[in-house]
């Protein structure tokens, strides 16, 4: 029972991180958690976040991995 | 969405956001288009149907579209129903056929030498060739080719059965070609598998044989050895035996699975005692169940010996003996899984085998059936006492000839019947002697019942019993009796030494801790009279020699009275 959860949750969590990766590619940034701005470091003021240039987003590492490693595997760009 | 996959490795993601809203919206749009008027449509349908239009112009306009979709589905080059007809798929076996696959054998040179006293029939579901073979071969001779002789039919193995013709000219063959693979042909489930009780004075089906006619076995009154290699079908050819004696309300089941891995367990609602694993306590029980087993054949001859000659004309038990319950001569079936692990054993080995030789010597005729099933029915794993007072011998699939002959008698190779001639895949079938009058050996296929048949048989035998009112032992939910925890009287009996016939409480206590300290090791000389006066033993002032050899006065018991108490025990079980 224990080996099968085990096995289970080693095979399940990356699959799912897998299918995450490929529906969803982005997910928040992780220097404004999603909001694209960062108070100023007076406190005084909203600018935009410098990491996503302010859209809030970035790409899923996992996603980037991939296309290194497709990359790699195809030999293309 | 190449454009949307771009966006996302140039990681762009204003260009992303806008991209996929466009998109979403467009896929929208196009899902609602299509599903929208089909929704409208079956819920209009829906409600006009329901309210509207009566029920039989609805089943009306079903048929008319399943005749409709029909008539446009069917193939265009044949009609959708066709005439039935079986076609008989049987090859013709021709006499030539056989004249050269003997011939492909070498037992015989040329067609010359083949004769073919009875013309080539039909036989149950396949042929049936009688066949002279050259004077000087013998028919066991085509049966150990048996292979070759398939192939010179051209046929696969499973199908060609060749044996020898009991009581005539050992050069005559019959081979019976069978329509299909006997191990994949199908068989009809046990008959008893869902109704019907067993009566174990007459035969009960166990199998069918090769023509796919049942075999049935007559238990009562003959003992029965089981032989193969593992993994073939000995333990469910020894479970089905038990399982049909177990539907037989009046009888008495006990069951051992030495193998111990749990084949049996199926019979726990109905085996008085049920015995798995070879675990010292395991063999325990079964010595105590086969000693009281075989103390009750003797109270049973005693019954039998004061019987009327009306009553019990031929000096064994019948069914309406067995059915007088004062009497207690109900069938007891005894079946032994891998018996050369209690023959062998170190301790009890002698004692099982002394009891089982009892048994099966005069037991079958006070109602007592002993089942022995083990790979290889050798002296040392069957003793030679036993094997040669079992009538009924089941050959599943064996390496050797000798092994063959060991289980169904010597000889019996030679004559064309032989063991090894079965394949692994062959599971369940067997060579079955002595089970029936007409057919000295025959190619049986036992029924095949997995555990949760036997589990669904078991129920349907113990609800008999609860109604016969015959649920005994370990299925009542009693403890068994162990040599270690019960026998005070035999451990009595057993310490006291030859010589002794009167002896001190005190010094039986002393022993007795000696022999079981777990039992027996704080018991006073007041807690053994108390114990033995169970037994009608009482403890009164005996002379005898102490330990020290001087003789004195104390409280202890005779021997005789043992003995006799034993022997009254016995009487009343």
């Amino acid at each position: 029972m224990t080996a099968l959860i085990a096995t289970a949750t080693a095979v399940g969590i990356p699959l799912g991180y897998f299918a995450v990766c490929a529906i969803w590619p982005w997910t928040n940034c992780a220097k404004c958690e999603g909001g694209g701005r960062k108070m100023s470091p007076s406190g005084k003021h909203w600018r935009d976040c410098r990491r996503c240039g302010g859209t809030g987003k970035r790409v899923r590492r996992g996603r980037r991995v991939w296309r290194y490693l497709r990359r790699q595997a195809t030999g293309q760009q | 969405m190449p454009f949307l996959r771009a966006a996302v490795n140039a990681e762009d993601y204003a260009t992303y956001r806008d991209a996929r809203e466009r998109h979403d919206r467009r896929v929208w749009r196009r899902v609602i288009w299509a599903f929208l008027p089909a929704l409208v449509v079956i819920v209009a349908a829906g409600v006009i149907g329901t309210v509207l239009v009566p029920p039989w112009a609805l089943w009306g306009t079903l048929a008319a579209l399943v005749a409709v979709l029909g008539w446009v589905g069917s193939p265009s080059d044949r009609p959708l129903l066709d005439v039935a007809v079986v076609v008989p798929r049987v090859r013709r076996l021709s006499a030539e056929v056989v004249t050269r696959a003997i011939i492909a054998t070498g037992v015989a040179k040329s067609p010359e030498d083949i004769a073919f006293p009875v013309p080539i029939m039909r036989d149950g579901p396949g042929w049936r060739a009688t066949v002279d073979l050259p004077y000087g071969k013998t028919a066991g001779e085509v049966v150990d080719r048996r292979d070759g002789l398939a192939s010179g039919l051209d046929l696969p193995l499973g199908q060609v059965w060749p044996e020898g013709v009991p009581g005539d000219s050992t050069r005559r063959l019959v081979i019976w070609v069978g329509d299909e693979d006997l191990s994949k042909a199908r068989q009809p489930a046990w008959p008893l598998l869902r109704s019907g009780t067993v009566d174990l004075f007459s035969p009960f089906p166990f199998g069918t044989n090769n023509r796919n006619e049942p075999v049935t076995l007559p238990l009562m009154f003959a003992n029965m050895v089981i032989g193969s290699v593992p993994r073939i079908g000995k333990t469910f050819s020894l479970r089905l035996a038990l399982l049909g004696a177990s539907l037989d309300p009046t009888a008495e089941i006990h069951g051992a699975d030495l193998k111990g891995t749990g084949d049996l367990d199926a019979l726990a609602p109905v085996a008085h005692t049920l015995v798995t694993g070879d675990d010292p306590e395991d063999v325990e029980i079964l010595v105590t169940a086969l000693r009281q087993v075989h103390a009750d054949m003797r109270r049973r001859m005693k019954v039998i010996r004061g019987l009327p000659r009306e009553i019990c004309p031929e000096s064994k038990v019948t069914r309406a003996l067995a059915n007088d319950r004062a009497l207690r001569l109900h069938p007891v079936v005894v079946g032994i899984d891998e018996c050369q692990i209690a023959f062998e054993h170190p301790e009890y080995g002698e004692e099982m085998v002394q009891i089982c030789t009892d048994l099966v010597k005069r037991g079958p005729a006070v109602g007592i059936i002993l089942l022995l099933a083990t790979q290889r029915p050798d002296a040392k794993s069957i003793p030679k006492g036993i094997a040669d007072n079992a009538v009924i011998r089941f050959a599943l699939k064996v390496m050797e000839w000798r092994v063959s002959d060991m289980i169904l008698g010597s000889g019996m190779h030679k004559a064309g019947y032989s063991a090894t001639t079965f394949t692994r895949s062959d599971l369940g079938i067997g060579w079955l002697t002595g089970a029936s009058r007409e057919r000295d050996a025959q190619i049986t296929k036992t029924y095949y019942v997995d555990a949760r048949g036997a589990e669904s048989v078991a129920a349907r035998a113990r609800a008999a019993r609860e109604a016969y009112g015959n649920v005994t032992g370990m299925a009542a939910g009693i403890a068994p009796e162990t040599a270690a925890r019960v026998d005070l009287l035999d451990d009595v009996r057993q310490v006291i030494y030859v010589g002794e016939a009167k002896i001190w409480s005190e010094t039986i206590v002393e022993r007795l801790a000696a022999l079981r300290p777990d039992t027996y090791g704080r018991w006073t000389p007041e807690a053994l009279a108390t114990g033995l006066k169970a037994y009608g033993i009482e403890t009164r002032q005996i002379n005898a020699k102490g330990p020290d050899g001087k003789r004195a006065n104390r409280r202890g018991i005779e021997l005789g009275h043992v003995l006799a108490a034993i022997d009254r025990r016995a009487i009343s079980r």
